[in-house]
């Protein structure tokens, strides 16, 4: 029987076996924002262990960094605690730092594939939830806790259980104005937030074929909102057209070897997963989230659910507790629905080409009164070639701030926050009881939905 | 890492599923709250209004509640943990004094983290972690033993559980598993590098 591509990533990295099934995977990447960073190198200097193979080990803040204009590092107490340790351990450790106004600084998920560090086949290893996001280029990306990420840094190396695999088959025709987070976020309300624990994920079929890097990302990042820890993407000639030209992508002979291994790293026709769903997103509509996680999606035509027939005392209170945070009821017309705060950016949704569509939406156009509009390049790459396209003038011309590249308003980690009771429509992809804030009301949505309800002040 | 010991205690039932990690741990708490993991745990329903700052616990709130003060055990809702990958997740529910959380799924990042701070994730079937909760309402007794592998509940019956032995011996012997790696597995990971240095050459050519 054939591997699944998934199967194939695992056994090229498998170091040792321990008897109980568990595999020590030698792991090629690891990637440290500022939170895990600092924590992780607090481990190390309390334990006495170095790092084993710092020339594969990259750090860039993004958590608590302040998006704001002429930013010092200094500009919240999250981030005058977190960044100085950052700091201090990749300097003790010799880690790789793009700190501050580096050329390379940005959301750690973005600057991994921009700069060439994630690659086809690779296992990357970064303390954040959202690493399934580098799955996108064909590698084995993992998110972890802090003591795993410190784990790793010592060793090279993770314990780790083989997953399930899960294949999921996306055709139909795309409708104009459907992004990849109306997709993912429809794929997650219909399979539930529980759907994919304990497993890999693969997506393909030809929406996914025909999808661009950048929406690639998108799909990946939010696989874990769906429950599963890894999301991967079989590269293809979109993906080397990708990477072989990335600053540190290998060259010459080197550039050609790792694109025939690409071919190699591919589902066998003879495989066999696990679980298998097939989703037709002919007649998709744009998505966007109404309550408290993920999965509590509906169209943007639609309405607020009713607590659904057969549900339990606690699903019942859940939305219940869903229904008095968002401070509506069933039956509440997304449309009707004024909105105060407006959030694009994010490692799902802060890439070039998403700012590019926004552009177009918002030019010539202004934010509506009462509406306080962010768009946040996820990078620094990012947000030089959207300047350098002169995006930069379309936004602030339209009424919306313009910030310095980081997590932003998604993360509640650097000051920056959604204040009690206002509706924020949001790139981003959680919409958790305050993650934006205390009584912040985030609904979770692609950047051309949110781009409309920046200048409507409506969800459309 | 606290070693894991057999032992007996009462259980607290809260079983709202899909509690994700940021309500576990706000962000805000785990970075400028450090030592107080366990006061700002659960902020949005521990406290009046979801608010950590007017220190005004809701008696609703059954980890409140006096009578589960000194609870062990969490019985909690499906896809418990989800969300975020924050280690602070089971360290604060640790701090709280729980050795053990029951649930019928957990999110699979919050379960890795368990395991890094001593607490012992178990999954058994919706109806069983029903009947626990149940049986969790007038402090029943419960024991859990991680040699034998099974849970007593207070009805007297023995429930057997699964569990990887290496997570065993990590919860039983409460190492750092560093050491463990670097020692047990140094001949293979020599003998890795040097197979992967000739399959993967591009890896080792361009490193940063």
């Amino acid at each position: 029987m054939g591997k699944t591509l998934f199967e194939k990533l695992w056994d090229l990295h498998v170091v040792c076996e321990d008897d109980d099934g568990t595999c020590l995977l030698f792991i090629d990447r690891i990637y440290l924002h500022d939170l895990c960073g600092a924590f992780s190198f607090q481990m190390l200097n309390k334990n006495g262990y170095s790092v084993r193979r710092p020339e594969a080990v990259i750090a860039s803040p993004d958590h608590t960094l302040s998006s704001k204009c002429g930013r010092a590092g200094e500009d919240s107490p999250e981030c005058r605690s977190i960044l100085p340790r950052l700091r201090r351990g990749c300097k003790k450790y010799g880690v790789t730092l793009f700190d501050i106004n580096d050329d390379r600084q940005g959301i750690i998920h973005i600057i991994g594939p921009e700069q060439g560090f994630s690659l086809p086949g690779m296992t990357i290893l970064c303390g954040d939830s959202h690493t399934c996001t580098h799955g996108a280029v064909g590698a084995l990306a993992l998110g972890v806790g802090t003591s795993e990420v410190y784990h790793a840094l010592a060793t090279s190396c993770l314990w780790v259980r083989k997953p399930k695999t899960m294949r999921i088959w996306i055709g139909g025709t795309r409708d104009d104005g459907v992004e990849p987070m109306d997709i993912i976020l429809h794929l997650i309300a219909e399979q539930g937030i529980s759907r994919g624990i304990g497993y890999a994920v693969e997506y393909c079929g030809p929406v996914v074929e025909q999808m661009t890097m950048d929406e690639r990302f998108t799909l990946c990042n939010l696989t874990i909102e769906m429950g599963a820890e890894y999301g991967v993407i079989a590269p293809d000639d979109t993906t080397i057209a990708y990477f072989r030209d990335k600053p540190n992508a290998p060259k010459g002979k080197m550039l050609e070897a790792l694109i025939a291994h690409c071919k190699e790293i591919r589902s066998d026709p003879d495989c066999k997963y696990d679980a298998e769903i097939s989703e037709d997103i002919t007649g998709l509509t744009r998505q966007i989230t109404w309550g408290i996680n993920p999965g509590q999606t509906v169209s943007v035509f639609g309405g607020v659910p009713s607590v659904p027939a057969g549900a339990d005392e606690n699903e019942k209170t859940l939305f219940e507790k869903a229904y008095g945070y968002m401070g509506y009821g069933p039956g509440m017309r997304m449309q009707d629905l004024s909105i105060q705060r407006v959030f694009i950016g994010s490692c799902s949704n802060g890439r070039l080409s998403y700012l590019v569509k926004s552009a177009a939406l918002v030019k010539g156009k202004h934010v509506a009164g009462g509406v306080e509009a962010l768009i946040v390049p996820g990078s620094m790459a990012v947000k030089r070639a959207a300047e350098a396209q002169g995006l930069d003038d379309i936004f602030t011309e339209a009424g919306f701030q313009w910030g310095e590249p980081g997590c932003s308003l998604c993360a509640g980690s650097n000051g920056e926050r959604v204040a009690a009771g206002q509706h924020c429509v949001s790139t981003t992809n959680r919409n958790f009881i305050g993650r934006q804030g205390r009584d912040a009301r985030t609904h979770l949505a692609s950047p051309v939905t949110a781009a409309m309800a920046a200048i409507s002040g409506k969800i459309q | 890492m606290r070693k894991f010991e057999t032992f007996r205690g009462v259980a607290v039932a809260w079983l709202l599923p899909n509690i994700d990690t940021d309500t576990i741990s706000p962000m805000k708490r785990l970075i400028l709250n450090p030592d107080e993991l366990d006061v700002y745990s659960f902020e949005p329903y521990r406290f009046v209004g979801g608010d950590g700052d007017s220190g005004l616990l809701d008696p609703e709130f059954p980890l409140n509640q006096q009578t589960y003060r000194n609870a062990k055990i969490l019985i909690a809702g499906e896809n418990f943990g989800c969300g975020s990958s924050r280690e602070t997740a089971p360290e604060a529910i640790a701090k709280c004094g729980f050795r053990c959380i029951i649930s019928s799924s957990f999110g699979g990042i919050f379960t890795k983290n368990c395991y890094q701070q001593g607490l012992l994730p178990l999954v058994f079937p919706k109806e069983m972690v029903l009947s626990f909760a149940e049986q969790s309402k007038d402090k029943g007794i419960f024991e859990v033993n991680l040699i034998k592998q099974c849970v007593v509940s207070p009805d007297g019956i023995t429930h057997f559980f699964e569990i990887e032995e290496s997570r065993r011996d990590m919860l039983l012997n409460g190492f750092d598993p560093v050491q463990r790696t670097l020692n047990g597995s140094a001949a293979s990971f020599e003998q890795f590098l040097k197979r992967d240095r000739t399959a993967r050459p591009w890896l080792y050519t361009h490193e940063l």
